[in-house]
């Protein structure tokens, strides 16, 4: 047996470890400091077991616990993000959070992607549910971290009372479907489902438990119906927390999404008349479209309308979690590769995108829209870096963005959605406008000052890391494909009526 | 009387049950009323005094003159408070308190109930009766009720903890939290020899879930003058202080089961007393057990008290299951 | 032979019925005797003789909160301990060591919350 947990008890550990060290730290910034370079350390010694575990599929703890291709992929997406979050975090700790909760800011980050990871390896229902409210919980209070800045303590109240009717409608639905399977493992429920008959006593039921679960973790992905708490708690919440919403908190919740729709309910078929076999993916996909398609057109149209830059990427990324739905609601073989590709290059650009905006944000004291102007003339490494990331956010042929989409445009078209895969054109073309208002700033408007802007080390890492990933994803994205079919062989999945493994 | 929980329930034997349970309830408010004098006698001789000695030879229908008085005391309700919580409180303090006689077991055959979570529904229903306190505290709009109301809510999430867990290294001995087996598995040595740590901590505790000196700050005379109950008079205050002596005695009772092997003797040689009697003396010496420390100790601040068992209660429980736990282990050979 | 689960609660029932209806029966006993004779001034709020001031309905601070939380997750922990500790004779080594981590990490909980200050009455 391998150490299949190792990931999640080093986070764990680590996390321990870290508020331990801010407690004998009290009074010595110094210390706290500190702090977050362990955060930081654990989350690369964190990395290394996850890497030496590719390829395993591996239950443990009766059969709660599940490493596979699909596991391990939102594992590195977890802990890469919770990295160069940590990196900007650690950089930007005058961003309003007091200095004595230094330890706990890192703690906490790394308490929420433990809950990440969590979620990521559940089969069951109960250890899903545990790692949501780990990563929800924590999440809330890191939002709130600011605790003399009034925006975010709103933004953290909002975030607690929407997350927790989130929650609500999530355990709502974990209640109809334990209690119609009779069973919490998330694999079981798929095959009691597939039993003669179930469906015909119980289908419309299980409809019902199908989309509370899956609304109720779309409030983690941010997109319609549970998507208004983005803006005000992305605005208020320090950067790089936002960052870590926006990325992080997004790729568990798709882990979430996934692994209950692919695991317990999509492969179901059953007669529901003589001779007509329907199964469960192609019964549920109209619903799941239309909120995938509301999701872009609400992002991107009131994205528009946005000044505050924080508050235009919660809008943002309310579209992209439009994008990410797509597969899920055209369902196809490649369909895991597909998410999981546009994840990462989503969280490469966002994490560049955030460092720069945290920096820009501490010098000029604003996330308006024109603390941006003239950055080119005070930074131009970093403007270049810049125009990189959103042209891939922004899907501008031949960047990394592009292909994510150009992926998940082929998955629409084989599925034969083809109003989803319009609907993704055309609102990425609405999306130019508003990626480019900010281009249009850093570009070609004059700033107040000529100043140059100095980038500390760590926030320049973060950028350096984002441009060199997002350009190998540009320029090999057959390559970065493949590597992570192979990787992350997620056929798995698709087979749960050949025995679970 | 515990057989007949496992035949077939008729008219008759429901009769039978009404009237057992009518009987406990009267030989309780005998003791209670015998208990109050006991107090003050004994409190009087600690102190140098006399005691009740007036009404009746040795003063011994005291109590029952004072009930007579509460009887036909007034009893109004003031102007501001909440009425319909202000009369519920004195019932929610005092039945729960009775109720948990329920899964008392008298001796292996004498029990009302024969309940498999036994320990646990004690511990669940007997905590209540601070609802009882809290909700009387509020609903009388006075600031000494209040405060007393409140350091009784403080009182009982602090140590309801400690209470528990020390309360756990018993059923870790036992493998069970069904009382009667709990008893049962004391047959070779009293619980208080392999678990004194565990058996001092639930004293402490149950101590301070009775609200009995030294933690009796939920209606300390001096500073709030009577706590939670300053607006009541009358039979309502009478009830709120029967409900607080039959808890007195249902804590010995259960003190008595957890670490003092219950009916069961301190030697086989002395088997022909019956078990009833037994437990009987071990229940009574832990409900008179804190009438001698009201005279011993003065009252500690509600600061010592709250970081009294955070600070050392818990932890040393959390030490106490641990060690348990590990020596059971050893010992045992557990694969 | 297992006892019928029912009558064990049945027993309770009755229990909770005495233990409601003894303070009802006192209440009507001592309403037939006791006088009635409630003014204004009597029906007052008592404190101390003087006139009270305002009403004692008031909120509580928060550091008697942080008390209520630890509390509430030392008593899940407790409810938790409690079918361990009844199976520990049966569930063997493993479940130890799990209860063991269990634990330091609650303990772990417990000292962070000392030196916060959070256990200080202040």
């Amino acid at each position: 047996m391998n150490a299949i947990w190792l990931p999640e008890v080093i986070v764990l550990a680590g996390a321990i470890g870290t508020l331990a060290f801010g407690l004998a730290a009290r009074r010595s910034k110094a210390m706290s400091d500190l702090a977050m370079t362990l955060a930081l350390i654990t989350v690369v010694v964190a990395l290394l077991p996850t890497v030496g575990l590719i390829g395993t599929v591996e239950e443990g703890f009766a059969g709660a616990f599940r490493i596979d291709g699909l596991t391990l992929a939102f594992h590195l997406l977890i802990l890469i993000g919770t990295g160069l979050v940590l990196l900007i975090a650690r950089d930007g700790r005058s961003d309003g959070v007091p200095p004595q909760y230094l330890a706990e800011y890192a703690a906490l980050l790394l308490f929420a992607a433990l809950g990440g990871m969590l979620i990521a390896a559940a089969a069951d229902l109960l250890l899903l549910f545990l790692g949501l409210e780990l990563l929800s919980i924590s999440s809330y209070v890191l939002v709130g971290l600011k605790k003399t800045h009034l925006g975010s303590t709103e933004a953290a109240m909002k975030y607690v009372l929407t997350g927790a009717t989130a929650t609500a409608v999530f355990a709502f639905g974990m209640s109809y479907a334990i209690g119609l399977t009779g069973t919490t493992d998330v694999y079981q429920i798929g095959q009691t489902m597939a039993d003669a008959g179930f469906m015909a006593r119980y289908g419309r039921l299980l409809f019902v438990a199908f989309f509370f679960l899956i609304v109720g973790a779309f409030y983690k992905l941010a997109s319609v119906p549970f998507y208004m708490w983005a803006p005000d708690v992305y605005q208020g919440a320090p950067t790089a927390v936002t960052a870590f919403l926006a990325t992080v908190s997004k790729a568990s919740g798709m882990a979430l999404v996934v692994r209950l729709f692919l695991g317990s309910f999509a492969w179901v078929a059953w007669e529901a008349q003589p001779n007509v076999i329907k199964n469960f993916w192609s019964e549920s996909t109209p619903y799941i479209a239309a909120l995938s398609a509301l999701s872009m057109i609400v992002g991107n149209v009131l994205a528009l309308k946005a000044r505050d830059v924080k508050r235009m990427f919660a809008y943002s990324s309310v579209a992209h979690a439009g994008y990410l739905i797509i597969p899920l609601a055209a369902v196809n073989p490649m369909m895991i590769d597909q998410i999981v590709f546009y994840l990462l290059a989503y969280l490469l650009a966002n994490v560049g995108i955030f460092a720069v905006i945290d920096q820009v944000g501490r010098d000029r004291g604003s996330y308006d829209l024109s603390a941006f102007s003239g950055l080119y003339h005070r930074a131009p490494l970093v403007a270049w870096a810049l125009l990189l990331f959103f042209l891939s956010l922004a899907g501008i042929p031949l960047t990394m963005g592009f292909f994510g989409k150009l992926n998940i445009l082929l998955g629409a078209v084989w599925g034969g959605h083809f109003v989803l895969a319009g609907l993704l054109v055309v609102t990425s073309v609405i999306s130019y406008v508003y990626y480019f208002a900010v281009l249009k700033q850093v570009f070609m408007r004059p700033g107040t000052t000529e100043r140059p802007l100095a980038f500390s080390f760590g926030t320049a890492t973060v950028i350096a890391l984002a441009v060199l990933g997002t350009l190998l994803g540009s320029l090999f994205p057959g390559e970065v494909m493949r590597t992570m079919q192979q990787a992350f062989d997620a056929v798995q999945m698709f087979g749960i009526y050949q025995g679970r493994l | 009387m515990r057989d007949w929980l496992y035949e077939p329930l008729s008219a008759e034997r429901f009769g039978w049950m009404v009237l057992s349970i009518l009987i406990l309830l009267g030989v309780l408010l005998f003791l209670v009323t015998y208990a109050i004098y006991v107090q003050r006698k004994l409190l009087g001789w600690m102190q140098s005094r006399v005691g009740p000695n007036r009404v009746g030879p040795y003063g011994l229908l005291q109590t029952i003159a004072d009930v007579l008085k509460l009887l036909t005391k007034e009893s109004f309700v003031p102007t501001h408070a909440d009425r319909p919580l202000y009369l519920l409180a004195p019932i929610v303090a005092f039945a729960p308190a009775f109720v948990v006689f329920a899964v008392i077991p008298l001796t292996d055959r004498i029990a009302f109930t024969d309940i498999g979570i036994g320990l646990l529904f004690y511990i669940g229903v007997a905590s209540l009766s601070t609802l009882g306190v809290i909700m009387g505290g509020w609903a009388s709009n006075n600031k000494w009720s209040l405060i007393g109301a409140m350091r009784a809510a403080a009182m009982m999430i602090s140590y309801e903890i400690p209470l528990v867990l020390a309360a756990l290294g018993v059923v870790m001995l036992a493998g069970s939290i069904n009382l009667v087996d709990i008893v049962e598995a004391q047959r070779g040595v009293w619980n208080v020899v392999p678990q004194f740590v565990g058996f001092v901590i639930f004293l402490i505790a149950a101590l301070a879930e009775l609200n009995r000196t030294p933690f009796d700050l939920t209606e300390a005379e001096s500073e709030l003058i009577a706590g939670y109950q300053v607006e009541y008079s009358g039979f309502r205050f009478a009830i709120f202080m029967l409900g607080e002596y039959v808890y007195l005695f249902a804590m010995g009772a259960l003190i008595a089961i957890l670490y003092f092997g219950g009916w069961l003797p301190p030697h086989p040689a002395l088997d022909f007393i019956p078990g009833i009697v037994w437990l009987v003396v071990k229940t009574l010496f832990f409900a008179y057990l804190p009438f001698w420390l009201q005279a011993t100790f003065p009252r500690v601040r509600i600061d010592q008290l709250m970081t009294f068992s955070w600070k050392v209660l818990m932890p040393l429980a959390l030490v106490n299951i641990a060690f348990t736990s590990l020596v059971k282990t050893i010992a045992g050979g557990v694969s | 032979m297992p006892s019928l689960y029912w009558y064990n609660y049945l027993v309770v029932v009755l229990f909770i019925a005495l233990g409601i209806g003894l303070p009802i029966v006192a209440f009507a006993l001592s309403r037939l005797l006791r006088p009635k004779h409630a003014y204004a001034e009597k029906t007052t709020t008592y404190e101390s003789g003087a006139e009270p001031i305002g009403t004692s309905w008031v909120r509580f601070k928060v550091k008697y909160y942080l008390y209520a939380l630890l509390f509430l997750v030392f008593d899940v922990e407790t409810l938790f301990l409690y079918p361990w500790a009844v199976a520990f004779d049966r569930v063997g080594t493993f479940a130890l060591l799990e209860m063991v981590i269990f634990l330091a990490i609650l303990a772990f909980g417990l000292f962070y919350a000392w030196r916060k200050d959070v256990l200080e009455w202040k």
